[in-house]
């Protein structure tokens, strides 16, 4: 067991100090996000903002599946996620909010919250990988009857994304 | 002006005018929101999916799975097995009520069982409820007593019975229970089907699936002054094919897409 935990922290220490040798500075990405979810998919814009590990970004999107059913549904997520550099690429946790609406009927409003991690690969252009699972409540009122249902959801997206520095 | 006008674009190139043709399909929820769908928030036949089917705007029902327990109470139920989705083991039609009473669905919500007696209120007005009846009692390999059933179906869904039909793929019943209710058979043999349409003027008409059945054979149905519902139909592209061939309605997996997909305007 000491063994095991030695090795650990050996590793550990390995991945974090070639973390530290990588410099991060402020830079400013924007980028495309696909997302596929259990309700629906989400076509977004994204930008953002990081310093040092830390990475804050705004997304702003709309259901294609329902563009194509003469709905609107805007979707708005704020991710943050604080990544490290393995050999090329980059991986780390990630948290994300999200909430989308769109009308049929009455409104239907969806809030997300979910934890997960993000690989990115590249620099100037990058290419990112995130998965994250959590909770998501759907509501809407119809027939004067206010319906609310809570569930656990899943989040895959795939993104491409460019520095602007 | 230009980053608006290209989303308009997009907007305008993908969206697609419905056809009269679509607006008029009815659409139901198969067993509540999905047969054993991944995506759905409650399990199949439960009473929280078929509540929550029936609030969706426009929807104009839902077909839920009906099989007789030994105390002669209506009881919904998908499989023939309940360990294959409960807490519990064996046949519905094995056990009392008091002992369904106390079973789950091994789903992450723990959904009971739930009685059609139960569910039955939950219709609104101009909505239909189907009930696929589920004859066969697989632990003795033998149907329940028809008898029995009628006793149920006549204490059960008294002050419902214009707004319930009967879904039933034993064919030597159809036209007993026909001469009471609104009768369906259910098959995916079109050439027994067409037999059955010709030979049982009693019965409403076919549930078939989506992919037996092609245009013609709807059509065929349909110019036989019968009804034709489409089921096992769990993707946005099944729904647009089930929707082409023009059936009188949908039992759909995925209710809400099923539903934009109609549209709003009814």
């Amino acid at each position: 067991m000491i063994r095991r935990l030695i090795c650990c922290f050996f590793l550990f220490q390995l991945l974090f100090c070639q973390a530290q040798e990588h410099s991060f500075s402020d830079v400013w990405r924007v980028g495309f996000t696909q997302e596929f979810q259990k309700f629906d998919q989400f076509s977004s814009i994204r930008i953002q903002g990081e310093r040092n590990k830390n990475m804050l970004a705004v997304n702003i999107g709309l259901s294609p599946q329902k563009v194509t059913q003469n709905i609107f549904a805007p979707g708005f997520s704020i991710d943050y996620a604080k990544l490290w550099k393995i050999q090329h690429v980059f991986i780390g946790p990630v948290i994300v909010v999200s909430a989308d609406t769109h009308v049929f009927g009455t409104r239907f409003t969806y809030l997300h919250a979910s934890g997960g991690y993000r690989f990115v690969f590249g620099k100037q252009w990058q290419f990112f990988q995130e998965t994250s699972f959590g909770p998501t409540t759907e509501t809407f009122t119809y027939l004067n009857q206010k319906m609310q249902h809570f569930t656990w959801n899943y989040h895959v997206n795939l993104g491409l994304q460019y520095a602007l520095r | 002006m230009r980053f608006v006008k290209f989303p308009l674009l997009i907007c305008i190139l993908f969206a697609c005018t419905k056809s009269e043709q679509v607006k008029n399909i009815l659409v139901f929820g198969h067993a509540g929101m999905g047969l054993s769908m991944d995506n759905s928030i409650y399990h199949d036949n439960s009473k929280e999916a078929i509540s929550l089917a029936l609030n969706l705007p426009t929807s104009n029902g839902v077909e839920v799975d009906v099989r007789l327990s030994a105390d002669g109470t209506l009881w919904l139920y998908h499989d023939e097995y309940l360990e294959a989705e409960t807490n519990g083991k064996g046949c519905v039609s094995e056990l009392g009520d008091s002992e369904l009473s106390e079973l789950s669905y091994r789903s992450v919500k723990h959904e009971k069982l739930v009685k059609l007696i139960d569910v039955l209120p939950l219709l609104n007005e101009d909505q239909t409820l189907f009930l696929d009846l589920k004859q066969v009692n697989s632990c003795r390999n033998e149907n329940v007593d028809f008898e029995e059933l009628m006793e149920a179906f006549e204490d059960q869904l008294a002050g419902y019975q214009t707004r319930v039909k009967i879904i039933c793929s034993y064919k030597y019943w159809l036209n007993d229970l026909a001469q009471h209710y609104a009768v369906l058979y259910s098959t995916d043999d079109i050439e027994e089907g067409k037999e059955i349409v010709l030979n049982e003027p009693l019965i409403n008409g076919l549930v078939v699936r989506n992919s037996a059945m092609n245009t013609e054979e709807v059509s065929w149905v349909k110019d036989q002054g019968k009804v034709v519902y489409l089921y096992d139909i769990r993707s946005l592209k099944g729904i647009r094919q089930a929707y082409a061939k023009n059936p009188t309605g949908i039992f759909a997996d995925e209710l809400r897409k099923a539903l934009a997909e109609r549209g709003y305007a009814l």
